[in-house]
């Protein structure tokens, strides 16, 4: 009995003694941000700091990268950088709190302006980037990035000479709302739950941001896991996912809600609005619904792509998107 | 370090500990406790357990060990094996208050990664319990001990990040309560409850868990 004692206390402090990585370690678990490694493209803007990469000829027309999320990052879109060589200056930006970008404390996405402040992120780059009164301006926005897209074109129509729109869940938060009850539909008894949330048993209750970001990304697993009703083939590549932006600007919205069509009707650039194939929550339907609030919206099917078209439907995407540009151009 | 995890599970598993439900009044009544049931506990499963009564004088004692798999195509790549010694500290006419601690076990893999995890866990439960039914208020703290992870997509997107060991990542609580119903050497237990994470704020995406068992009572 004693020699099992024994035993026992020596495995239980060869279990303790071990040398052990601090998950909340900067660089552990997630890539580090711009104000934690300054290798790193940044600008300072708005009162925070920016992930940022540039394409192309400063006096080009602006075209700016605008990801999803809340939370997400430009890593995905990075393909369109090949838009500079047909003479667009092609501005990537992580969003505030997101991706690279500076990690910002939860009471920046609280208050009622919030969402407002992704918006005077946005106006404060494109004026930063802007040389001339002339330089045109055009936005090409995914999922939220799009619905963000639409914020800024609702509040200063006369700045934005056009934009490519990839599947905005709704340009209202009614919208939405009802837009994710069908996307991120919960699948009980599924493996894509168990791979989502099993590891919240022992990733559980810590604050810090790295290991927020970093328990993130299983919910990127739910997203993309076989079956997924938008349709992605499977993982993407991306940073970080940033969990405090994310969370608190979808608590945001809940309470305080947006609209971004309420000046819609004085837009009158024509838009280019993708949808795409194989995400069954979203469909041809939705587009026109989503899109009508639009004065002139020129609807495009992206073929065999799901919802991170920028990514999975590259080919079609850029066909389209380079005819529209030059059009407008 | 796998090797040195591997011994102790072996070790516990050979002295058989227990994480079982318990009827503390219809327990007396025999020396081995088999169950099975289903939950939704973070992710639902279903599990089996087994049960040694081994003390009967003045504080009884539990041990014995439970393993849930989660639902989903992939039927073992998760899973959580608990192994438990529980005992009744106080008694007095059908008032009950025990403790249970536990070491916990656990496997995941997806896409993302794969992990094992060990924790430890303790169990207050205070109860008004008699031969045929029940009723129990149960606190409980999870903490994690240490997570050996291997990553898999994060590390295509980031090349830097390591395998190993990682120490302590967190601890959830869990408060709830338990009902139970005795016929002749069967029980029946249903617990519900509330989540939390250790800090109150980080909680989990369901905040909810509840578990319902049967229980088939041998031997003496």
């Amino acid at each position: 009995m004693q020699i099992t004692k024994f035993i026992f206390l020596f495995l239980l402090i060869l279990l303790f003694s071990c040398q052990k990585e601090d998950a909340a370690r900067p660089g552990a678990l997630v890539p580090l941000s711009v104000d934690q490694d300054s290798t790193l493209p940044s600008l300072h803007i708005n009162g925070t700091q920016l992930h940022i990469e540039t394409y192309g000829k400063p006096s080009d027309p602006l075209l700016v990268m605008i990801h999803g999320g809340p939370g997400a990052d430009y890593r995905s879109m990075l393909e369109s950088k090949a838009f500079a060589k047909e003479g667009f200056y092609v501005i990537f930006y992580d969003q505030r709190g997101a991706g690279l970008s500076k990690r910002e404390d939860a009471g920046q996405f609280r208050g009622e302006n919030a969402i407002k402040l992704y918006i005077d992120d946005l106006h404060a780059l494109i004026t930063h980037f802007r040389v001339s009164d002339t330089q045109k301006v055009f936005l090409m926005g995914h999922s939220w990035g799009a619905m963000l897209a639409t914020g800024y074109i609702n509040q200063y129509p006369e700045k934005i000479s056009g934009a490519v729109l990839s599947e905005p869940g709704g340009l209202t938060w009614t919208q939405t709302s009802e837009y994710l009850s069908r996307s991120n539909k919960v699948k009980f008894f599924s493996e894509a739950l168990s791979d989502m949330t099993f590891p919240e048993q022992f990733f559980a209750g810590r604050s810090e941001h790295e290991i927020l970001d970093y328990k993130a990304s299983f919910s990127a697993t739910y997203e993309n896991a076989p079956g997924n009703a938008i349709g992605n083939a499977g993982h993407y590549p991306s940073w970080r996912s940033g969990a405090v932006a994310f969370k608190t600007s979808i608590e945001n919205v809940e309470k305080y809600g947006f609209d971004f069509t309420t000046r819609l009707n004085l837009y009158k650039p024509k838009i280019l609005f993708l949808y795409s194939e194989l995400n069954t929550a979203y469909g041809p339907e939705w587009a026109k619904t989503v899109s009508s609030v639009y004065p002139r919206a020129e609807l495009r099917l992206i073929r065999n792509s799901g919802h991170e078209i920028p990514y999975f439907g590259w080919a079609d995407y850029y066909s389209y998107s380079l005819t529209y540009l030059n059009e407008m151009k | 370090m796998t090797l040195r995890i591997i011994l102790l599970l072996t070790f516990l598993a050979h002295h058989c500990l227990l994480a079982q439900d318990v009827n503390w009044r219809a327990a007396e009544k025999s020396r081995h406790l088999v169950a099975a049931g289903f939950g939704g506990d973070y992710t639902f499963y279903y599990l089996a357990s087994y049960g040694y009564v081994a003390g009967s004088g003045r504080i009884p004692v539990v041990i014995g060990t439970d393993f849930s798999l989660p639902f989903g195509e992939d039927i073992a790549d998760d899973w959580k094996w608990r192994t438990s010694v529980q005992a009744e500290l106080w008694s007095q006419r059908n008032f009950s208050f025990s403790l249970k601690s536990s070491f916990v076990f656990r496997r995941y893999e997806s896409s993302l990664a794969r992990m094992y995890n060990t924790g430890a866990e303790v169990t207050l439960l205070a109860g008004y319990l008699k031969p045929k039914w029940g009723i129990t208020a149960l606190g409980n703290y999870d903490a994690s001990i240490a997570t050996h992870i291997k990553h898999g997509e994060l590390k295509e997107s980031y090349p830097e990040i390591q395998n190993g060991w990682y120490g302590a990542t967190g601890g959830n609580f869990k408060f709830g309560a338990r009902g139970n119903l005795s016929f002749k050497s069967w029980n029946t237990y249903l617990t519900a409850g509330k989540h939390f994470g250790q800090d109150f704020k980080d909680n989990p995406t369901f905040p909810f868990f509840i578990e319902l068992s049967i229980q088939k009572q041998l031997g003496k």
